[in-house]
């Protein structure tokens, strides 16, 4: 046995596709989403012996990757903030393009709703949406109370679904 | 895993819808990549540096000497069979291998190492009474029945894992120990049990309260020698070293305390793992 492969196999390798999407969900981007995840693997990397250590280390792994892309989407829609207005009214100017690029206007509402959460609500809002964790993992992978955890999703949920509302999403139409 | 309430569906379904996560192959080539890359350099990690570099000395011991893991396995746990032969016994060593006797419990930890220098593999074996077994190796808990069946848990992933080939092996052979001989541990070990002797030994005076015996086979560099507590003759301590090829295997043995049932008890072990409280170089003991 080598540790090295151990701890690949153990925590990486089951992990690589939810780290996979998890980043390319948030960014939404391809040449984003590659240099996002190589950040997280450099972040883990980095934190190697605080994941082994870790209660949740798979939990963990998530949060750097979630860290990651919510870094770079930050860093992309302030640098692009100009371009993305030009582009709003270009796309109010135009009814014939209104609705094609519909669905890319939410898209980029969504993520400059993401970005602009504290880190650990976007990160308690990914790990509970798309992993399911049960409010004390989270709170266990972010460092604080479950109460705290359930507090981020909370508000995490609550900016979403407003941002939703306010683009006519409609949220009853979706099936469960 | 927790299923989510309504409101939380409902919000992630809209981003799903939204949000699309089907990663075109392009990406999934470069992500795979970066991972392999990631994999491959692991290694060379500076917390796991060392621990590799013994692993690595410790792969070309074993297959340099066409030893398969599970030879090992067989030879490190009839090695610690084998020393319960000495339970109750009289110190004699016609009468050590007359016969082998279980004991209540025991707990060993198995140390084999490649060089005189190197450091060593630790293995971990508890015993419990009704034949209940758990081995620790590397960050694998099993535990194991004596009709067989054995569950496994990656202490790192809090999962329940596929087992290590040898740890299998181990199990099966601790299952079945009673069917060991001492002549049988010296044939695994050296290959050959025709020219055994058995030199029992008490040796040097550096302690009455020791016994110590030991076994070696003419025109080979491999000896077997066994520190047993004369008084109780609770074996604490096995050692055969290759003098030729300096590899070691360490057996000692403690007595300290008798688990109790719910150490063996893997329902409540994996109970642990999900509790996120407890840290993961608590989990190795846990129960």
């Amino acid at each position: 046995m080598n540790p090295a492969n151990d701890i690949y196999l153990s925590l990486i390798d089951p992990l690589k596709e939810s780290m996979k999407r998890s980043v390319y969900r948030i960014v939404q981007d391809p040449d984003d989403a590659a240099d996002a995840f190589q950040d997280a693997l450099f972040k883990v990397w980095n934190y190697l012996d605080r994941i082994v250590d870790h209660p949740n280390p798979q939990a963990y792994i998530l949060c750097i990757c979630v860290s990651s892309a919510h870094d770079l989407l930050r860093k992309r829609i302030r640098k692009n903030q100009n371009e993305v207005a030009s582009l709003q009214d270009e796309i109010s100017s135009s009814s014939i393009i209104e609705h094609a690029c519909y669905a890319d206007e939410i898209t980029d509402i969504v993520k400059q709703s993401i970005s602009s959460m504290p880190l650990k609500q976007a990160q308690a809002v990914f790990l509970r949406l798309f992993e399911q964790e049960s409010y004390s993992v989270i709170g266990s992978a972010l460092g604080c109370a479950e109460e705290t955890a359930r507090s981020h999703v909370s508000k995490g949920l609550a900016l979403l679904r407003s941002i939703l509302i306010d683009k006519k999403v409609s949220l009853s139409e979706v099936h469960i | 895993m927790t299923q989510l309430n309504s409101d939380e569906k409902i919000i992630q379904k809209a981003l799903e819808n939204i949000m699309d996560d089907n990663i075109p192959d392009p990406l999934n080539q470069r992500m795979e990549k970066s991972l392999q890359i990631f994999h491959e350099n692991l290694s060379n990690h500076p917390s796991l540096q060392r621990r590799c570099n013994n692993h690595a000395n410790w792969s070309e011991w074993i297959f340099g000497r066409n030893m398969a893991w599970s030879t090992f396995a067989i030879a490190a746990t009839i090695l610690i069979f084998s020393i319960m032969l000495f339970w109750n016994q009289t110190p004699t060593w016609a009468e050590v291998t007359r016969k082998f006797k279980s004991l209540p419990f025991v707990h060993a930890s198995v140390y084999a190492k490649s060089l005189v220098s190197s450091k060593a593999l630790n293995i971990e074996i508890w015993m419990g009474s009704g034949g209940k077994i758990r081995l620790r190796y590397g960050p694998q808990i099993v535990f194991a029945n004596k009709n067989g069946q054995h569950i496994t848990y990656n202490v790192l992933s809090r999962k329940q894992a596929k087992p290590e080939k040898f740890a299998t092996d181990m199990i099966e052979i601790l299952n079945s120990a009673e069917s060991f001989s001492l002549e049988t541990v010296i044939h695994t070990l050296t290959g050959d049990m025709a020219d055994l002797k058995e030199i029992p030994t008490l040796v040097e005076g550096v302690s009455d309260d020791i016994s110590i015996f030991e076994l070696s086979k003419e025109n080979s560099s491999k000896t077997t020698r066994i520190w047993t507590l004369r008084e109780s003759l609770l074996p604490v301590h096995l050692r055969q070293t290759d003098l030729k090829e300096g590899d070691s295997i360490d057996v000692l043995f403690s007595y300290t305390r008798q688990q109790p049932a719910e150490f063996f008890d893997a329902e409540n072990y994996e109970k642990i793992l999900k509790d996120a409280s407890i840290k993961t170089h608590d989990l190795y003991m846990a129960y």
